[in-house]
């Protein structure tokens, strides 16, 4: 396998590339970043090739950055095309450093793999090192807080607002964090192990069969009345902010957008609406300056109702003004079909798809509707939560940092080549194919093997429980 | 039979606290009986979170009615706080006997007997389709006859709005001091959840704890216990088979037991020899896959219970030489004042005079 490194023509490569073991088992090829001059070593050999002076010292060919390092690189200045040219580098000169899961902790909590990247920060997971329970973080860095208008002020009034939440289907804040000298913010959430847009997005004709969207809307709708009578409009109500624990509960997350009313309004006067706009009212859509707070989630629930029961979408558009234009202007009829597949289904989201605010359903109204009421026949299995890197299961994805940490504290750095983990992962695959022939061939011998051990094995083994007091030393809180 | 007035209740020791402090059992004696009932008291103003675990405890123990389950007689509430009263189990907890009579764990036999007992229960627990999830030495009580399966603030149903689920996902609300009992399936919290049979991996770690007389994983780090079950490394019974040397059991000791236990523990440890259907019995609960473990319900017919069946719970505590208390003697004079002081604020007859 050949990789190719973009090259200036001065001969000077400018290489900057980071490269994880995990990263290699799951792409199996390199990430190899071109860099910005001033993160180049200067003891760089002058041939270019990275393998070359790599082999014998690699410490100093490269020069190893995290991820907001690499972040924060500035390609501007070396894109230009007709300065650069490709070439070859062997597979057994490419270098890899088996980059030890360095076990990290913030407050009380273990960090975890990334699970996902908004706007405002990553997301990653995390363990509660006292109660064991999984958690989420929200990583708000100040950095990328500026660049967003308004950017802190919304944080911190969403804070405040998921402060005082607390329900069942709302996603609830358990603990903030912040670290002035990095300038960032840890906002520790519920652990949700996917959102019902990941879910759209591995279902055949990306829907929900009807009873498995029966159970979401009606949490949906338990959630919403529990906002709206804390007088909180979401603004932003779809199915990427509708997020799944495991056990299938529904959480109402994302409070970005949403606006709290003031505890002496009169009613539920909004002048704002920033939402996803395939999910916003002919209200918002026309632009007016006041309008019903409380519908403008009724008609998004509408929406996404719609979207996870068909995979469809009411208005569309070729773009955001086309879009806007079709869901202002005129009233939306409910297909024939629709009324084929479920007709109580086809009249509730027609209720709530009112184009007239005050002719819409009211939560109250929608509780009454008969669809809401009783659940379609259960069809078949339930479309489930896709895996993530291959893990149907799901499981924590802290839990390799904390085997690093507490079985491989001696370990030694380790380089290996490309040519190396290509020839290992060709013998990985044969022992396991071996395995697969062999355990089809005997399968009742081993089990009673394994009975007449157990009682010398027991024996042998290391009392495990009360042996080693370690203390938290490579954790640094920070 | 028991009455709703907590002036009928004299107040007589206070044996434990229980629930993050907002708990305490006391020793009291009816007054219209002279009966001896322990009686619970919740101070819920104090309580936040734990008030509906509270409330679910009272109504779970309710629906269930078993002879090695604990009962109660009445439960009421007065003022800021809620009274729960129950029959006395005159040897406190497990885990108290333990600390006071048994301190390198409880003799086969009798652990055998008490674990018969708890194993009656949980099969009758599970049958009605719940989960107990705090199985531990001090959520089994004991009084002269039998043992009984208390602590059911983290006991919940399988069964939901009229269907059954196939499995939990969530760790019980307040877990956080029975982590080093739960199976490994709990701690996980992924997608295949846990069931019923999370309960018989507590039985195994609870039989090294009654066993032992120390509880299992207590001085390792909450990640590292963590991770070795999820490895699936068991705790062992100790004895001459299995107990580590002296040196690591100082180490441990300075932790636990302090030094000089250690090295008495060590020697009690090494002599013992425990059945090998013991051990087995205790590995096999603890094994890493669920479907592994026996239910309940097959544990009961295992072959480790079998030695107990000639002999009583009462006997062995007599021939091991465990009294029971003469409750006429004790009286905690400060708790007489507490509630005096507490009735006069009450009745309004007393004034400050400047």
């Amino acid at each position: 396998m050949t990789v190719t490194v973009m090259e200036e023509p001065s001969g000077r490569s400018r290489d900057v590339y980071r490269q994880t073991q995990d990263d290699i088992a799951d792409e199996g090829e390199a990430e190899l970043l071109l860099g910005n001059p001033h993160y180049t070593d200067s003891r760089h050999s002058e041939n270019g090739l990275v393998g070359e002076s790599g082999l014998n010292d690699p410490h100093s060919s490269v020069t190893w950055l995290d991820d907001e390092e690499i972040e924060r690189l500035d390609f501007s200045s070396t894109a230009d095309p007709a300065n650069m040219f490709f070439n070859r580098v062997n597979s057994s000169e490419i270098i890899y450093q088996a980059k030890k899961k360095v076990c990290k902790m913030v407050g009380k909590y273990v960090m975890g793999d990334i699970l996902g990247e908004g706007s405002y920060g990553k997301v990653k997971e995390v363990l509660d090192s006292e109660t064991l329970n999984r958690r989420a973080v929200k990583i708000l860095t100040k950095r990328k807080l500026r660049r967003i208008p308004n950017g802190e002020q919304n944080v911190r009034r969403e804070i405040q607002l998921l402060r005082k939440l607390k329900h069942k289907n709302v996603v609830e804040l358990l603990d903030v964090l912040c670290n002035e000298e990095k300038q960032k913010m840890y906002l520790i959430m519920e652990y949700c192990v996917g959102g019902l847009q990941e879910l759209l997005d591995h279902a055949p004709q990306k829907k929900l069969p009807l009873f498995q969207a029966h159970r979401y809307f009606r949490q949906l709708i338990n959630g919403l009345e529990y906002l709206h009578s804390c007088g909180v409009i979401h603004k932003d109500i779809k199915p990427g902010n509708l997020l799944l624990t495991l056990d299938h509960t529904l959480k109402i997350s994302d409070f970005g957008v949403a606006e709290q009313l003031d505890a002496f309004a009169v009613d539920d006067t909004c002048t704002t609406g920033q939402g996803s706009p395939a999910f916003q009212p002919p209200e918002i859509a026309n632009g007016h300056e006041s309008f019903s707070g409380f519908k403008v989630d009724i008609w998004s629930s509408g929406v996404t109702l719609y979207n996870i029961t068909t995979g469809l979408y009411p208005f569309e558009g070729d773009n955001i003004y086309r879009l806007l234009e079709n869901i202002g202007k005129s009233q939306w009829q409910a297909p024939d079909w629709l009324y084929e597949l479920d007709q109580t289904l086809a009249e509730l989201i027609l209720g709530m798809l009112q184009s007239e605010p005050m002719s819409r359903l009211t939560i109250q109204q929608i509780r009454h509707q008969s669809w809401f009421i009783s659940a379609p026949k259960v069809t078949g299995p339930p479309i489930p939560i896709p895996p993530l890197k291959h893990d149907e299961l799901r499981c924590s994805t802290v839990l390799p940092y904390l085997e690093a940490y507490h079985y491989e504290t001696e370990r030694e750095d380790v380089y290996f080549t490309e040519h190396d983990l290509n020839q290992e992962l060709a013998r990985q695959a044969a022992t396991h194919a071996a395995q697969l022939r062999n355990s089809s061939s005997s399968t009742s011998v081993p089990n009673t093997k394994k009975k007449r051990n157990s009682s010398s094995k027991r024996r042998s083994r290391k009392s495990v429980s009360c042996i080693s007091v370690r203390k938290l030393t490579s954790c640094r809180p920070s | 039979m028991f009455g709703f007035n907590p002036n009928d209740y004299d107040l007589k020791v206070e044996l434990s606290k229980c629930c993050n402090n907002i708990g305490t059992v006391f020793l009291a004696q009816y007054r219209p009986t002279a009966e001896y009932v322990a009686v619970k008291k919740y101070r819920m103003d104090k309580a936040k979170e734990e008030n509906n675990l509270i409330r679910d405890e009272i109504l779970t123990m309710r629906n269930l009615n078993h002879p090695n389950i604990l009962s109660f007689y009445t439960a009421f509430v007065h003022d800021f706080e809620v009274y729960l009263v129950a029959p006395l189990m005159c040897y406190g907890s497990c885990k108290d006997t333990i600390g006071n009579c048994f301190t390198t764990g409880f003799p086969e036999i009798v652990v055998s007997l008490i674990l018969r007992d708890v194993l009656c229960g949980l099969e009758y627990l599970h049958r009605k389709g719940y989960i107990h999830r705090s199985i531990k030495a001090s959520h089994i009580l004991l009084n002269q006859s039998k043992a009984v399966l208390g602590g059911f603030r983290s006991c919940t149903s399988l069964v939901s709005h009229g269907e059954r689920v196939r499995a939990l996902h969530n760790l019980a609300p307040c877990s956080r001091k029975s982590l080093n009992w739960l199976a490994p399936e709990v701690l996980e919290q992924n997608l295949l959840g846990y069931t019923e049979k999370s309960d018989i991996y507590s039985i195994g770690i609870t039989t090294c704890e009654l066993a032992n007389g120390v509880e299992p994983f207590g001085d390792s780090q909450t990640t590292f216990m963590l991770m070795e079950k999820i490895r699936g490394n068991q705790p062992t019974l100790l004895d001459d088979s299995t107990c580590p040397t002296e040196e690591i059991l100082a180490q441990v000791g300075d932790v636990v037991m302090g030094e000089q236990f250690a090295a008495k523990a060590h020697q009690i440890y090494s002599q013992r020899a425990f059945s090998d259907i013991f051990h087995k019995f205790a590995e096999i609960c603890m094994a890493r896959q669920p479907s592994d473990r026996p239910t309940a319900a097959q544990l009961l017919n295992h072959s480790f219970l079998k030695q107990s069946k000639n002999s009583s719970l009462y006997e062995q505590l007599i021939n091991f030489g465990i009294e029971i208390a003469d409750y006429s003697k004790l009286r905690d004079e400060s708790i007489g004042v507490c509630e005096e002081l507490g009735d006069m604020s009450i009745n309004g007859n007393f004034e400050w005079d400047f």
